[in-house]
């Protein structure tokens, strides 16, 4: 039934187009309400924000295109932009554009009107705009503009019914934006003589096209005439202007732009525009005190996203332990071990693997989504681009590898902020190597193990060091060979701060946490199952001694609890991962790792602290529940300083977790790229460890 | 006053074939070129030469102060030799276009009076147009006038005076012209030129010219960095390099490497 109603209904879809920081996403907040959808673009890892609404009686379908300065696919968030619009399956296009900074924003107005799509502007932050004093003529600015303008206020919503109205309206009228850009008399006459060329194109997809082809862009389907007439013409213009082409046009659009924008603009007094934001800027990148406050902003989002979410990843670990415990209880004794230990190891190991993350990833979202809509994102990478930028990061790329020392996996979802596809796989790429919390759990065990009290700080500190320094190294080893060639431009804009409501930020919090459950959760739980499974095949029925007989004739339960833990360590042997533990020693021989190192290696890729669990169990020490200090001394007893300094890097720099790799694939949209990381970053490890470890042989040391 | 009268709308000038071709600095003679052309109503006024219409226009002058218009002074106000002008004004005679007496004041006939009277308009309007909206020295606009009026068509004034008019009309689109063309002026004015990287903070610069390969320069372009606009360093990071600008209105940063590509012009000291 329901069906039959939507058959009926008229669809109308809607593109929501603007600058960044035009309040273009507030803005769709407000309009699809509770009703919104996010996923990425197919293919790309372009975030795509939808939704489906009934209005009057047309079925809307509302998408808020990325926010671009231009239509010239420069980037893969333009070229989405600009395909979206040409789709024809848009009936409206709505921009959004900021009161406050007309000009720029009317530069891709400009590019819009070259469309042909109906289109209706919502003209936000007026009430920002009436506080810099300035007011507009919306009567002629849509004359001008050649659609309906639509006052709003992101803020608070206002207007953004009207502006479903107007574009529902344009849209029934179905007239294309009339206004149109007069490039000048050479460039008009060029245009015209390559859009002649475009026989089967009608007037206006003619003339765009012409207009691209002479701005510099590629067009494959261009016919070869109208690619030879651009490259006369254009040759032509650029010997007339003494400029390149597509500055001409540039300042042709911006002509327009700075002509609409004076036209309908009343300014009623000269005031400074946004006075507010100088005067924090000049507190907060201040020459001096910039640096210090920004430390100390960066020390509250560490501690936001770590200090805070440790209860509740402690609830839920403790939540998740008890429907272990409780699903125990009830369980009937003995009938079917193996779906017991499934439910309790694979499946409740599994998800919490998943959701323990959850309350960092939250936190970590609500500061990224502050920093973005207060504006100091940017700023951010203002004052650290110059030191990222010598590492060949970005100085966007500073939060994620903060973030990295807490945890690898929020990290890779922090780089989304990287507008660059090149920045952004590079500092994907290299944020694992920097060491996070559940790698501390490692060195907390070895450390203590192998080294003088008064060397453990020294050692700490010189793992992280070497972490951070292998990030660099890689890093600018990635941008020599796989992402080679000019650093992407840095040239960002500093919007204005200004204070985000706390609906933008809840939302897009939300969002972003839902697609990490939904797309990287499945994967980390998947493996998690598989690696239990691995952990328990082929499961060992003939022991080396009577186990049940022996522990219940045992005297004394500490006997007990000894003889349980070497039948664990016996069982784990003989599973798949203490096989392939076992297989990869000759590889892990070079390195000093025995079987028993390796075992554990396999089953950390599960989490990097259940390391030190896996080596309780083959020490036979049932866990570390023991204490750690039996299990130091049983490592000292086995190896020496050397090795377990071995064991610190190969763990610092090799394969990060199941949960790394599933949040690269979903960050990166690519199998190859998850992979190429595991098997890239192992080969490091193996690489540096081995090289570590036949110099310290070779100078004597660590042989004791 | 913009609109000389009787030329209005339809004659059509081509460049003046003569122009240029003096003879002992007094060419004065007809030329045809002014004929119009099409099926418009043709106008029967006779074009004359630049130079013939510049005698009447100082005839014209001179004969409105008390001493009256003689060849010495006209001589003297066009800076050419007395025998110079007496053939021109023989010439002008012959026309029916100036009458005088050897030693004595010269006239113009009505016909002459209404060609100077058209080209003096001409002058007026054009000097006006260059002082009052394209914001040229009294001299310069002087000057120009004096080579233009003779060749300006009717429709080139016409448009000249509507936009003059539109932009007295919208005094916001007055003031960015004359910012625009102010700072388009200080691309000739004596300055500075350098990268926008060594632009000192908090002084205004005018971009000349965004060289660098394509991705950066549309990049910068599309961010509203064209040549002509007027652009200023707010500030350094801490770590000295990303510099923050004010372009139309807003905030940008970028790499001093990449501010290096932007070549602009400025005068020290000047904020």
């Amino acid at each position: 039934m329901g069906g039959k109603d939507k058959a009926k209904r008229p669809r109308l879809v809607v593109l929501l187009a603007g600058n960044p920081n035009s309040g273009k996403s507030s803005l769709f907040n407000w309009m699809a309400g509770a009703h919104q959808h996010v996923g990425n673009y197919p293919g790309v890892t372009v975030e795509k924000k939808s939704a489906r609404f009934v209005r009057g009686d047309v079925e809307i379908e509302l998408v808020d295109l990325p926010g671009v300065y231009s239509l010239l696919a420069a980037s893969p968030e333009e070229a989405i932009a600009r395909d979206e619009i040409l789709s024809g399956a848009a009936g409206v296009v709505i921009q959004v554009v900021d009161a406050t900074n007309l000009e720029r924003n009317l530069h891709l107005t400009a590019q819009l009107a070259e469309m042909g799509v109906p289109t209706v502007y919502a003209l936000n932050m007026s009430d920002e705009a009436a506080s810099h004093g300035l007011t507009f003529d919306l009567e002629l600015m849509s004359a001008l503009l050649g659609g309906p303008v639509v006052p709003t206020n992101g803020s608070n919503g206002e207007g953004a019914d009207a502006l479903l109205a107007a574009a529902q309206r344009v849209a029934a009228g179905g007239q294309a934006c009339s206004s149109r850009v007069n490039y000048g008399l050479d460039l008009e006459s060029a245009i015209a003589a390559v859009a002649e060329q475009f026989e089967g194109d009608d007037a206006v997809s003619a003339r765009r096209r012409a207009i691209a082809l002479l701005d510099g862009l590629s067009d494959p389907h261009a016919p070869a005439g109208a690619r030879e007439a651009a490259a006369r013409e254009a040759a032509r213009l650029e010997k007339r202007g003494g400029r390149p082409l597509d500055v001409q046009i540039a300042e042709a659009r911006y002509g327009f732009a700075l002509g609409v924008a004076t036209e309908a603009t009343r300014e009623s007094s000269p005031h400074v525009r946004h006075a507010r934001t100088l005067r924090l800027d000049n507190l907060l990148l201040h020459r001096i005190w910039g640096l210090p406050i920004f430390v100390f902003l960066m020390w509250g989002v560490f501690n936001l996203v770590f200090a805070l979410g440790e209860p509740p990843m402690q609830w839920i670990e403790a939540g998740l332990g008890g429907l272990a415990a409780r699903i125990l209880a009830v369980w009937p004794a003995g009938a079917a071990p193996l779906l017991q230990s499934l439910v309790v190891d694979g499946i409740i190991g599994g998800v919490g693997g998943v959701i323990s993350f959850l309350p960092n990833i939250l936190l970590l979202f609500l500061a990224i989504a502050f920093l973005e809509d207060t504006g100091y994102m940017a700023r951010v990478a203002f004052l650290m681009d110059r030191a990222m930028h010598k590492m060949g990061l970005h100085g966007k790329s500073f939060i994620p590898m903060l973030i990295g020392l807490g945890c690898t996996v929020p990290a890779i979802l922090a780089t989304r902020t990287l507008e660059h596809k090149r920045d952004r796989f590079t500092t994907i790429l290299v944020a694992p190597f920097v060491s996070c919390g559940a790698r501390m759990t490692i060195y907390a065990l070895l450390i203590p193990a192998f080294f003088a009290p008064r060397w453990r700080g020294w050692v700490l500190w010189g793992v992280y060091v070497a972490g951070i320094l292998a990030a660099v190294l890689v890093a600018r080893l990635l941008r020599g060979t796989l992402f080679r060639g000019e650093s992407a431009p840095f040239v960002m804009e500093l919007p204005p701060y200004r204070l985000p409501t706390l609906r933008s930020v809840g939302i897009h919090m939300w969002d972003r946490a839902w697609m990490y459950l939904q797309k990287a959760g499945t994967v980390i739980l998947a493996i998690s199952i598989l690696l239990w499974a691995l952990g328990t095949f082929p499961r060992r029925t003939e022991f080396s001694r009577d186990y049940a007989a022996a522990i219940a004739a045992a005297p004394a339960p500490e006997a007990a609890a000894a003889l349980e833990a070497a039948r664990q360590a016996e069982t784990l042997e003989y599973s798949a991962i203490g096989r392939i533990g076992k297989g990869l020693e000759p590889v892990l021989r070079p390195l000093g790792f025995d079987w028993r190192v390796g075992t554990a290696l396999v089953g950390a890729f599960a989490a990097k602290e259940v390391f030190v669990a896996q080596m309780g169990i083959v020490f036979s020490l049932g866990g570390a529940d023991e204490g750690p200090e039996r299990l130091r001394a049983a490592l000292r007893k086995n190896y020496t300083p050397l090795q377990g300094l071995a064991m610190m890097l190969f763990c610092l720099l090799s394969a990060p977790c199941v949960a790394t790799i599933a949040a690269t694939k979903r960050e990166t949209n690519s199998w190859g790229w998850a992979l190429g990381m595991l098997l890239g970053m192992t080969a490091i490890a193996w690489i540096v460890t081995f090289v570590v470890v036949r110099l310290g042989l070779a100078l004597g040391w660590g042989l004791a | 006053m913009h609109l000389p009268g009787p030329m209005k709308n339809t004659l059509r000038r081509d460049r003046n074939p003569f122009r240029g071709f003096t003879f002992g600095g007094a060419v004065v003679m007809f030329h045809p070129s002014n004929i119009s052309r099409g099926t418009e109503q043709p106008m029967k006024i006779e074009r004359l030469s630049a130079k013939a219409e510049d005698y009447l226009e100082t005839i014209l002058r001179l004969s409105e102060t008390p001493r009256g218009a003689r060849t010495g002074d006209i001589a003297e106000a066009m800076d050419v030799q007395p025998s110079t002008v007496s053939a021109a004004l023989k010439s002008l005679k012959e026309q029916g276009l100036a009458d005088y007496e050897p030693y004595g004041a010269v006239g113009l006939t009505p016909k002459g009076r209404q060609v100077a009277e058209d080209i003096s308009g001409r002058h007026v309007a054009l000097r006006r147009f260059f002082t009052e909206t394209l914001g040229l020295t009294q001299e310069e606009a002087e000057v120009t006038a004096c080579g233009m009026e003779h060749d300006a068509t009717p429709l080139v004034l016409s448009r000249m005076a509507l936009l003059g008019d539109f932009l007295r009309g919208h005094p916001g689109m007055a003031e960015k012209w004359a910012q625009t063309r102010e700072t388009a002026r200080s691309e000739r004015a004596p300055g500075v030129e350098s990268g926008l990287d060594e632009l000192p903070e908090g002084v205004r610069g005018v971009v000349l010219s965004v060289d660098v390969e394509c991705a950066l320069r549309k990049r910068l372009v599309e961010m509203g960095v064209t040549p002509g606009v007027l652009i200023a360093v707010e500030r350094v990071a801490p770590l000295g390099d990303p510099i923050a600008v004010e372009v139309r209105g807003y905030r940008l940063s970028m790499r001093k490497a990449e501010a290096a590509h932007i070549r602009v012009k400025w005068r020290p000291g000047l904020i």
